[in-house]
């Protein structure tokens, strides 16, 4: 098909402000599920959020995150990100995307913080979303990328991924929202409290070299198979470009890990193996699909059910191997102890994804509060101090959990903007 | 389409109710006491204990349930009397019902809450005379356990390994870990002497034909079937559904989900939300008995209490009644998935629990009802621009119409906005799939004068459980079923129509659909030339 515009007015769809005149009264960091609803709860409220990100786009992890449902809704929570990105354009929240928290300091009640944003090459104001950047970049999807939500800037540039001195995008701008020489900036404000919902770390498969991460082509993380999926790209074995004809989970890499210091349980990956192993088996019936894991936990309500659907279409194996290997014909051999014999088995897959656990935030320009941090590593609010952590900053959650957590810390800190 | 918000003043009675004995509802009423907020207590059992001033109606049976959003009435029967409470918004708080795994014997198969009980009641050698020497915890056995009691069976067997000389074992098929400090309380436990074992999904093989009770287990480590006589043997029980959340269900207008407990099993009314605005269901009314959650859910109660009793002005809902045309026919009161319909011999829509879907407005068999921004005649328009244009093509291109939910499908397409689609493809936007309206689906296909319908119409709209209105998405499925059987009826291919479910977040998808669609109508050829 070539290209055709749609007949469908975007007017009322526009960017919102990216840059406000209003001061903010409140600095939330990090635009992901839980930092769009909270920005969305306080503006409804009619306090001020500046919300910034240090990606190019709104929509942190829970961005990458496909829809899971096959037949009927999959309960994963990925689409609450749209309804909370939906509330933060109506509500009329402030984004500076590609920006960080240099530092905070507390002065009496508020706070003095200096935040770095940019280089915009992209003015989100200008912008009309006409697509004629990403039709003539000659590495589009690259270099040139698109947001994976309808809140704030719609197309990003990663300008160390532009061809030499190419100037495409810019020329073709009808808006003369492209500049390749915009600059990075710093910007000082006052901000009455501090909300800090910048996220999860993803474990760094890497740490468990003998798992082959990185040096195994054929092994991914549930990350990599998450971009496959919500991109509608077919699933193939990286080292052949042929599809799988097996496909294996393994659970609780970087979980439940005391060698690693990681004592506790990320407690989403289990239902979102299952439910990514369902959607597998639903979109290509051929793959057969196994998990590896130490215990199954609950996913959502009605999960007897839900397990059920699961046991009939997957293996499930009690045990976590240890390492991977190729074989000689270049398949992944993955050794386990069979929990019925005893013995030790060695099975082989196509694919391998690790699910990857889900550790503390990186912090960055908050230095001087020293936050404590609770029993996983996870920083804690100082609410006396006017500084909430909330989604899964706070802790490892799933969305529509993070966005839970992160309304409840919104209305306390509303009730204190508002009292002061 | 969307017009400026226009508010009305609403009344929210500043007094909140709570139905049900569970702990949870005496830790929420100490927390709305705390901000000021006026809070009644109906209770199953007796509610000692709680400081005077409150209000408690003590064995309280609701009978009766009546009024909207921000001013319910309910009506209870206590200890012979009648009690009739008007509040602005209501927590269900049932109390736990637990079903053993398998039925106990005193003295040798204790449920854990009897041995929770008996633990704390009396000191542990009069429980256990000659003192125990075996002890066996037994979770999942057939059935899913769950993270909270598995945290009361933790709790229990770190107790019972402190007091005892003898040895405590813990039989699960899965150890349930996904709640705050249960991994570090999981390996405290191996570190203190608890033994873990492994058993297959249907538990360990029990033997309780003799005096004593024996389990056996293969044990993949030793490679060996392991045998265990137990002193006492302690069973999970299953959190059920209480019996009076039916009850209460049915006459409080609130959707049960699968599993029989209150609320929608649904991500958009998670953690505490149920399908009428102002009444919420938490804890073991929702099947929820891990503490951290629970936790969760008061605040969020908490949270959507005090956005509710702080309202004084709402936007008028976008519905308006044709007086003239309705015959009080209580079609609308029917089907409104959000109980926002005030009947008095006609119907008004209640602002505050008006959720804007438009399921009475398509339903009503009068066509009473009107819905604002979304005419027939505004499609005509949108249709005349999309569909007459020109032909840049050789040959037929089919004119596509597309009805898409505004939750789900427009917010899609609004992520492959300006990717190729078909040039030949309106849009027109739906509040909800339960607007979908049998008529403008066949005006669309209709020409009309020298402009052309659609060839082919399109139907996308949220999956099943994930439409905010619940009934909106199966309703459009009904009624794409019902129009594929007038298009039989007048000879037109019933494949000329599609309907597609996704969500939000399927841009992409979308975007294989509609040209998967397009595909199938350009085979058909052009609608009515056959």
């Amino acid at each position: 098909m070539a290209t055709f515009q749609i007949i469908w007015e975007r007017s009322n769809r526009s960017n919102p402000d990216v840059v406000n005149s209003v001061q903010p009264n409140v600095l939330i960091i990090g635009a992901g599920p839980a930092g769009l609803a909270a920005a969305g709860y306080l503006a409804e409220k009619g306090i001020t959020p500046l919300l910034v990100e240090q990606g190019l786009f709104a929509g942190g992890h829970a961005g990458s995150l496909p829809c899971q449902a096959v037949q009927a809704c999959a309960k994963c929570g990925a689409c609450l990100l749209e309804e909370a990105a939906t509330r933060a354009r109506l509500a009329g929240v402030s984004l500076k995307c590609r920006s960080i928290l240099v530092s905070a300091t507390k002065n009496g009640a508020v706070y003095q913080v200096t935040i770095s944003s940019g280089p915009d090459y992209i003015d989100a104001n200008r912008c009309s979303n006409c697509d004629q950047c990403y039709q003539i970049c000659p590495v589009a999807g690259q270099a040139l990328i698109k947001s994976p939500v309808r809140f704030g800037p719609q197309y990003g540039l990663q300008i160390e991924k532009c061809p030499p001195g190419c100037r495409a995008c810019q020329e073709a701008c009808p808006d003369k929202a492209i500049d390749l020489a915009a600059q990075a900036r710093r910007e000082e404000l006052t901000v009455q409290a501090i909300l800090l919902t910048a996220g999860f770390t993803p474990f760094d498969a890497r740490l468990k070299p003998r798992l082959g991460y990185g040096r195994l082509p054929d092994v991914l993380t549930a990350m990599n198979l998450d971009h496959l999926l919500r991109d509608h790209q077919p699933l193939v074995r990286p080292s052949t470009g042929l599809p799988p004809a097996n496909l294996a989970f393994i659970q609780c890499v970087g979980s439940r890990d005391v060698s690693i210091g990681r004592d506790y349980c990320s407690r989403v990956c289990c239902g979102y193996a299952m439910r990514l192993a369902k959607l597998v088996r639903h979109r290509w019936p051929a793959i057969k699909v196994t998990i590896f894991y130490m215990d199954l936990q609950n996913a959502g309500r009605n999960f007897d059910q839900f397990y059920r659907e699961v046991k009939g279409q997957v293996t499930l194996i009690p045990a976590i191997p240890g390492e991977i290997n190729l074989d000689d014909q270049g398949r992944l051999m993955v050794p386990y102890m069979d929990g019925a014999t005893g013995l030790r088995h060695d099975s082989r897959f196509d694919l391998v994804v690790l699910s990857v656990g889900l550790g503390p935030p990186v912090l960055s320009g908050l230095d001087s509060f020293n936050l404590t941090k609770d029993t996983d590593g996870f920083p804690e609010s100082r609410v006396d101090a006017g500084l909430w952590v909330a989604g899964a900053a706070a802790g490892p959650r799933g969305v529509a959990e993070a966005i839970a957590s992160a309304e409840r810390a919104a209305a306390e800190i509303a009730a204190m903007v508002k009292r002061s | 389409m969307n017009s400026p918000a226009q508010l009305i003043p609403v009344q929210v009675w500043p007094r909140v109710l709570i139905i049900g004995s569970a702990p949870v509802a005496g830790l929420l009423v100490d927390r709305l006491t705390a901000i000021g907020v006026e809070a009644v207590w109906a209770g199953g059992k007796a509610l000692e204990g709680k400081a005077q001033g409150e209000q408690v109606i003590p064995e309280a049976e609701l009978i009766a349930f009546t009024g909207l959003t921000g001013r319910f009435r309910a009506v209870f029967s206590t200890l012979g009397d009648r009690q009739e409470i008007q509040a602005g918004a209501v927590v269900l708080c049932s109390e736990e019902l637990r079903v053993p795994y398998f039925t106990p014997q005193p003295g040798r198969i204790l449920t854990v809450s009897t041995a929770e009980e008996e633990l704390a009641g009396k000191g542990f050698t009069d429980w256990l005379p000659g003192g125990p020497r075996q002890i066996a915890l037994v979770a999942g056995a057939g059935q899913v356990s769950s993270v909270g009691t598995i945290r009361r069976m933790m709790a229990l067997a770190g107790k019972l390994v402190e007091r005892t000389k003898g040895s405590v074992y813990f039989f699960a098929p899965h150890v349930k870990v996904a709640s705050s400090g249960l991994e570090r309380l999981y390996g405290q436990l191996r570190e203190k002497g608890v033994v873990f074992l492994r058993t297959p999904e249907q538990g360990p093989s029990f033997d309780t034909s003799g005096e004593r009770i024996r389990i056996r287990l293969f044990d993949p480590v030793a490679r060996a079937e392991l045998s265990l006589i137990p002193d006492l043997v302690i069973v999970e029980e299953a959190l059920r559904p209480a019996p009076q959340l039916a009850a209460w269900a049915d006459l409080m207008g609130l959707e049960l989900a699968p599993d029989r407990f209150i609320g929608p099993d649904n991500v958009l009314y998670w953690p505490v939300l149920t399908n009428r605005r102002g009444i919420y269901a938490l804890g073991p009314a929702r099947g929820t008995d891990d503490e951290e959650q629970l936790a969760g859910q008061v605040s969020a109660v908490i949270t959507e209490i005090s956005n509710l009793l702080g309202t004084t002005q709402v936007q008028v809902p976008p519905v308006a009644l044709q007086s003239n045309r309705c015959a009080s026919c209580l079609t609308c009161l029917r089907v409104c998935p959000h109980g926002a319909i005030d009947f008095d011999y006609q119907p008004s829509f209640h602002p505050l629990a008006c959720q804007a879907c438009g399921t009475c407005a398509s339903t009503c068999p009068g066509q009473a009802i009107s819905y604002d921004g979304l005419i027939e005649p505004d499609l005509r328009a949108r249709m005349g621009t999309a569909l007459t244009r020109p032909k840049v093509e050789e040959g037929f291109s089919p004119r596509l119409m597309l009805f898409g939910c505004q939750r789900s499908a427009m917010t899609a397409l609004e992520a492959v906005s300006g990717e190729s689609h078909s040039r030949e493809l309106a849009v027109q936007a739906l509040p909800c799939g339960g607007y979908l309206d049998v008529n403008l689906v066949l005006t669309s296909l209709q020409s009309k004068g020298n402009q052309p319908g659609a060839d082919g119409v399109m139907i996308a709209v949220c999956h099943q459980d994930n439409c905010r209105s619940m009934t909106g998405s199966p309703t459009a499925r009904q009624r794409f079923t019902y129009l594929q059987s007038i298009l039989k009826t007048i000879s037109i291919e019933p494949t000329r129509l599609g309907l597609v479910t996704l969500a939000p977040n399927m841009g992409m998808e979308l975007k294989h659909m509609i040209k998967e669609f397009r595909d199938r109508v350009l085979a058909l050829g052009p609608l009515g030339t056959r």
